[in-house]
C-alpha cells in the first residue's frame, strides 16, 4: 500500500507537468517520456549524484530548445503538439544512435530499501516521493502568492493576461523547460531501478496523459486542479494494486 | 503548382528507389528491428548478420558473392511487411529476420505471395507451423517454437529437482506464456504451485513489483521461479524480487535476462537462463568463432539468441545456395532435406521448422553465479544447479 | 425538384474540379504503370490510411469534433472480420455510440477522453484470446484473416478511396453538409434555426465511423493478419499528423497519408538507421511545411 501511494505521487508529479504544459504551455507535450529516458541515459555517463544535477540542467536546456522551436514554428496548439512529438522521437533516436546498445543498459548501482510500516520501500522511490512533495509545496506557495494570480490568469485566458501585462511567454518558457527538467531528473533518480533502453519512457507518457485526462474531467481552478491530479494519481495507483 | 511538383518528386523518389539494379551478386535481405522497443536486439542482430557474411567468405561456404541488404522492421507487423516489400523490390533471393511473432506471421504471407524464401529467426508462434501446413513452402524457422521454450524450462526442472516451481508470465505475451507453460506441464507432469501474470506498465506501472513482493512471501529456497517475460521489465522484476529478499532459483526464458552482461550488471546471482549457444558450449567450429570475433570486432559480448540465430540463418542460406544454386525451388528442396552447420549446432528442418532438441541441435541452459556455468546439455555442463544459501 | 437540387450539387462539385482532384487520379493510378511490387504495396497501404484520414477529417471538418480514437472503428472492424465476419457491421455502430456518448462532454474533453479510450482499447486487445480446437489463439499474436492478393487489395483500396472521396465532397456541398457545417460553427445558433443537431451529429459520426471501419476491413484483408497494433496510438494519431502536415483539404488527406507512409515505411528500406530521425524532423517542420504547402486551416 505504501509503495502504491508513493508511486501515486510520482505519477502525480508527471501528470501535473503534463497539465501545466497544456494549460500554460498551450500544447499536449508528447515528448515527456523521452525526457524521462534522456535522464536515465545521462545517469550512465557519470556518478549518480552528478547525474542528478546534469540531467536537470540538460533537461532544462533541451526543453528550452523545444520552447524556442515551438515559438518559431508553431501557430496553434496542434502545431506545438506535433513539434513535441517530433522532439520526443528525435531524442529517442539520438540516444539509440549514440549509444548503439545491443542490450538494455544498467547503472550497476546497488538497490537498497527501507522498511516503512512493515513494508519494504526502495530508497529511490522515496527520493521521487520527496521530489514530488517539494514540487507540490512549491506549486502551492506559488499559486497562493501574487505570482500565482498571474499563473491562474494565464491558465484561464492567456490573451487577456497578456493585455494586463503578464509575461505569458516567460511563463510558457519556464513551464516547458522546467517540466522537461523535472522529467529528466525523474529518469535519472529512478535509473538504478530501470532497464535502460530507448523506448522505456513510452509507458510513462501514456499513463501520465491518461491521468491528466481523467483529472481534467473534474476541472478545478488553481491549486485545486493540481490537487485533483494528485488524488486521481494516488487513487489510480492504489486501486490497481487492490484490483490486480 | 508547388503541390504538384512535390507529389511528382515523391513519386519519382519511390520509383527510383524501388528500381532493381542489374543482378551481379546474390542478395539476402535482413529484417532487423532498428527502431522501436526491440531496437537493442536489432543492433545485435545487425552486427551478427555482418559477422555472418564475413565468416561465409572466410570459410568459403559458397562460391557466390553474397550481399546483405538491411531493412528496419520496427516493432509492428505493418512495418515488418513494408520492410519486406522494400527488400523484395531490391531483388533479394531470400530474407531472414524479423522479431516478434506478429511480425513473422505478417511477413510469412508476403513470402508466399512474392515467392521469396524467408527464414524466421526469433518469433516462436505455433501459428507459423499452421501456415506452413496450409501450403506456404517458402517459410522456414531456425528459431525455437513455443513448445521448445517450454521443453527447455522442463529440462531445468528435471535437472534441478526443485521442491516446487512457480510461473510468472507477462500479460502482453500471454499466448506465448500459456503455450510455454502447457509444454512444461506436458513434459514434466508437474503443475506450478502458483501462476502469476504481471501487467504491462502502461496499465499498471507497479504490477511487476507487487507480483515480485507476493512471490517473496511464498517461494522457498529450493523452489524455482520461471519468468516468462523476455523483455526489460524482467530486469525490474528481478531487482524487486531479490531486493525484497526473494529466495530460490530464478529461470529466465531469455531475451534481456539471458545476456551475461546484463546478469552481471544486475548482480543476478542464482539466475538460470537459456541460450541457443554460449561461448562455453562449442557445438561447432562456428560457435567459438562467432563469440570471439563478435567481441573482437564490436567490443561487446555477443547476443546468444536473436543475433546468433540471425547469424546462423545466413550461414544456412549460404550453404543451401552453394548446394542448389540460385533456383528458389531447388533451394527450398535443399533446405527441406539437407543438414546445415551453424553456431548453435547442426540444423535439419522438419516441416520447415528446425528440429530443436535433437542430438545435434539443443538449446543451452546456464546459471549465473558470479560467472556463467553451463547446466545443460550434459556434454557441455560445467556445474550442477547451484541453489542460493 | 430533387433532380434540380442534385444537378446543382454536381455543378458546384464539377466547378471545384481543380488540379488537386486530378492529382488524386495520378496518385492512385500511376503506381499501376510501374508494375513494381513494392510501389504497389506502399500505394495500397497509403490508400488504406488515406481512407482512415478521410474518415477522421470528415468528423473533424464537418462537425468540429476532433477524435484521437479513430483507431477504434478501424481496429474493431479488422478484429471482427478476423473473429466473426458476420458481425463486422457492429464496428461502426458501436464506435458511433461511443463517440456520441462522449460528445456529451465539451469538445476539449472529447479529445482527451478519446485518447484515453484509444489506450484502453489498445491495451485490452492483448486480452482478446479465443479457443479454437483446444488451442488459444489471439492475444499478442493476433488473428489470421483471409488475405487478398496485392492486386486485389489495390483495386479494393482504389474503389473505396475514390468512392469515399467523391462521397464526402458531394455531401459537403449538399444540404446535409451545410447543416453539419452550421452545427460545427455554432450549435446553439443551428438549433435556433431549426437544425436537429443530434440528428446531424449522429449522421456525421456514423459516416465517419463507417469509412474508418471500411479502411480497417481493407487493412485486414491486405495484411491477412490483425494484431493489437491496429488499435495503437500510432494509428490513432496518424490522421491528426497527416492532416496537419498536408492541410485540411480532402486531397490533403491523401497527400499527407502518402507522405507519412513514405517517410516512415519506405525510408526504412533506404536509410534504416535514420529514417525515424527524418520522420521526427518532418514532424518538427510540419507547421512550416503546411504553410509552404499553402493550405489554410
Amino acid at each position: 500500500m505504501i509503495s502504491s501511494i508513493i508511486y501515486g505521487f510520482f505519477l502525480a508529479l508527471l501528470s501535473c507537468c503534463i497539465t501545466l504544459n497544456y494549460r500554460i504551455g498551450r500544447f499536449l507535450n508528447l515528448s515527456y517520456g523521452s525526457f524521462f529516458t534522456l535522464g536515465a541515459y545521462i545517469s550512465l555517463l557519470c556518478k549518480y549524484e552528478t547525474s542528478l544535477i546534469l540531467s536537470s540542467v540538460i533537461g532544462f536546456l533541451v526543453g528550452y530548445l523545444m520552447y524556442l522551436t515551438i515559438l518559431k514554428f508553431s501557430e496553434d496548439i496542434v502545431d506545438s503538439t506535433l513539434i513535441s512529438l517530433g522532439f520526443g522521437i528525435a531524442i529517442e533516436e539520438i540516444l539509440r544512435i549514440t549509444f548503439r546498445a545491443t542490450h538494455v543498459l544498467l547503472t550497476g548501482i546497488e538497490v537498497e530499501y527501507v522498511e516503512i510500516l512493515n513494508e519494504k520501500v526502495f530508497v529511490f522511490d522515496l527520493y521521487i516521493f520527496l521530489l514530488s512533495l517539494i514540487f507540490y509545496i512549491a506549486l502551492s506557495i506559488t499559486l497562493l502568492s501574487s505570482s500565482g494570480l498571474k499563473l491562474k490568469f494565464a491558465e484561464e485566458d492567456c490573451e487577456l493576461a497578456e493585455m494586463y501585462g503578464v509575461d505569458v511567454e516567460r511563463l510558457r518558457m519556464l513551464v516547458i523547460s522546467g517540466s522537461s527538467s523535472i522529467a529528466c531528473l525523474c529518469g535519472s533518480i529512478l535509473s538504478p531501478m530501470q532497464a535502460i533502453h530507448p523506448a522505456m519512457g513510452w509507458s510513462i507518457l501514456v499513463i501520465s496523459i491518461m491521468i491528466s485526462a481523467i483529472s481534467s474531467v473534474f476541472g478545478g481552478i488553481g491549486i485545486r486542479r493540481y490537487l485533483c491530479v494528485l488524488i486521481v494519481s494516488v487513487v489510480y495507483s492504489v486501486v490497481l494494486e487492490v484490483i490486480f | 503548382m508547388r503541390k504538384f511538383v512535390l507529389i511528382l518528386l515523391l513519386i519519382s523518389i519511390l520509383i527510383a528507389g524501388c528500381a532493381q539494379p542489374p543482378k551481379k551478386v546474390v542478395k539476402i535481405g535482413v529484417l532487423i528491428p532498428e527502431t522501436g522497443k526491440f531496437s537493442t536486439s536489432g543492433e545485435a542482430m545487425k552486427n551478427a548478420a555482418e559477422l555472418a557474411l564475413k565468416h561465409v567468405k572466410e570459410e568459403k561456404l559458397t562460391k557466390y558473392d553474397i550481399e546483405l541488404i538491411f531493412a528496419d522492421c520496427g516493432d509492428t507487423p505493418e512495418k515488418a511487411k513494408s520492410a519486406f516489400a522494400t527488400l523484395v523490390a531490391k531483388g533479394v533471393i531470400a530474407v531472414v529476420g524479423a522479431y516478434s511473432s506478429p511480425q513473422v506471421l505478417a511477413v510469412t504471407d508476403s513470402a508466399k505471395e512474392t515467392k521469396t524464401i524467408y527464414i524466421a529467426t526469433v518469433g516462436s508462434t505455433l501459428a507459423l507451423e499452421k501456415k506452413i501446413s496450409e501450403g506456404n513452402k517458402y517459410v522456414f524457422r531456425n528459431a525455437y517454437n513455443t513448445t521448445y521454450w517450454g521443453i527447455l524450462a522442463a529440462e531445468l526442472l528435471k535437472l534441478a529437482k526443485p521442491t516446487s516451481y512457480y510461473f510468472v508470465g507477462y500479460e502482453p505475451l500471454k499466448t506465448f506464456n500459456d503455450g510455454m507453460l502447457k509444454a512444461i506441464k506436458e513434459k514434466t507432469g508437474l503443475e506450478p504451485n502458483e501462476t502469476l501474470y504481471y501487467k504491462s506498465p502502461s496499465v499498471s506501472p507497479k504490477d511487476y513489483a507487487d507480483k515480485a513482493e507476493e512471490l517473496t512471501k511464498i517461494v522457498g529456497n529450493r523452489d524455482i521461479v520461471i519468468l516468462g517475460d523476455p523483455g526489460p521489465i524482467s530486469v525490474k522484476f528481478l531487482k524487486e524480487y531479490r531486493g525484497k529478499g526473494g529466495k530460490g532459483l530464478l529461470y529466465s526464458v531469455g531475451g534481456v535476462l539471458a545476456l551475461p552482461t546484463v546478469l552481471k550488471g544486475a548482480n543476478a546471482n542464482y539466475t538460470a537462463f537459456q541460450a541457443a549457444a554460449l561461448e562455453q558450449t562449442p557445438k561447432t567450429k562456428f560457435t567459438k568463432k562467432y563469440f570471439e570475433d563478435y567481441r573482437k570486432i564490436y567490443g561487446k559480448e555477443a547476443n546468444n539468441y536473436a543475433a546468433l540465430l540471425t547469424y546462423d540463418a545466413i550461414l544456412i542460406l549460404a550453404q543451401a545456395i552453394e548446394k542448389s544454386g540460385l533456383d528458389k525451388d531447388k533451394i527450398i528442396k535443399t533446405l527441406e532435406s539437407e543438414e546445415f552447420i551453424g553456431a548453435a549446432g547442426y540444423y535439419r528442418f522438419v516441416n520447415h521448422q528446425a528440429v530443436w532438441g535433437s542430438e545435434k541441435l539443443k538449446g543451452v541452459i546456464a546459471e549465473y553465479i558470479g560467472k556463467v556455468e553451463v547446466l545443460y546439455p550434459e556434454e557441455f555442463a560445467t556445474s550442477e544447479v547451484v541453489w542460493p544459501e | 425538384m430533387r433532380f434540380n437540387r442534385f444537378s446543382c450539387i454536381l455543378c458546384s462539385v464539377r466547378g471545384d474540379l481543380l488540379i488537386r482532384d486530378l492529382l488524386l487520379v495520378i496518385i492512385v493510378f500511376a503506381p499501376i504503370l510501374t508494375q513494381n511490387y513494392s510501389i504497389l504495396w506502399i500505394s495500397t497501404l497509403s490508400m488504406i490510411y488515406s481512407l482512415l484520414v478521410i474518415s477522421w477529417l470528415f468528423m473533424e471538418r464537418q462537425s468540429g469534433w476532433t477524435s484521437f480514437a479513430h483507431s477504434i472503428p478501424f481496429g474493431l472492424a479488422a478484429y471482427l472480420l478476423a473473429i466473426y465476419p458476420y458481425a463486422v457491421f457492429i464496428a461502426p455502430l458501436a464506435s458511433t455510440a461511443l463517440f456520441l456518448t462522449i460528445s456529451k462532454l465539451d469538445r476539449v474533453k472529447f479529445v482527451f477522453v478519446t485518447f484515453v479510450l484509444t489506450v484502453v482499447f489498445w491495451l485490452s486487445s492483448f486480452y482478446m484470446v479465443i479457443e479454437r480446437n483446444g488451442i488459444s489463439i489471439g492475444g499478442e499474436e493476433g488473428f489470421s484473416v483471409l488475405s487478398l492478393y496485392l492486386s486485389e487489395s489495390y483495386i479494393f483500396a482504389v474503389l473505396l478511396l475514390i468512392s469515399s472521396y467523391v462521397f464526402v465532397r458531394v455531401l459537403e456541398k449538399s444540404s446535409i453538409g451545410l447543416k453539419m457545417a452550421a452545427m460545427r460553427d455554432d450549435e446553439e445558433a443551428a438549433r435556433a434555426i431549426g437544425i436537429n443537431v443530434f440528428k446531424y451529429r449522429f449522421m456525421n459520426f456514423v459516416i465517419s465511423c463507417s469509412i474508418a471501419s471500411l479502411s480497417g476491413i481493407c487493412y485486414a484483408l491486405f495484411f491477412g493478419h490483425v494484431s493489437p497494433d491496429v488499435f495503437s496510438i500510432e494509428v490513432a494519431l496518424f490522421p491528426f499528423i497527416a492532416t496537419f502536415i498536408a492541410g485540411r483539404a480532402w486531397i490533403s488527406a491523401v497527400v499527407g497519408s502518402y507522405i507519412l507512409v513514405i517517410v516512415s515505411r519506405v525510408f526504412s528500406g533506404f536509410v534504416p538507421d535514420f529514417h525515424l530521425l527524418i520522420y521526427a524532423i518532418v514532424l518538427i517542420a510540419s507547421p512550416k511545411l503546411r504553410r509552404w504547402w499553402g493550405v489554410k486551416c
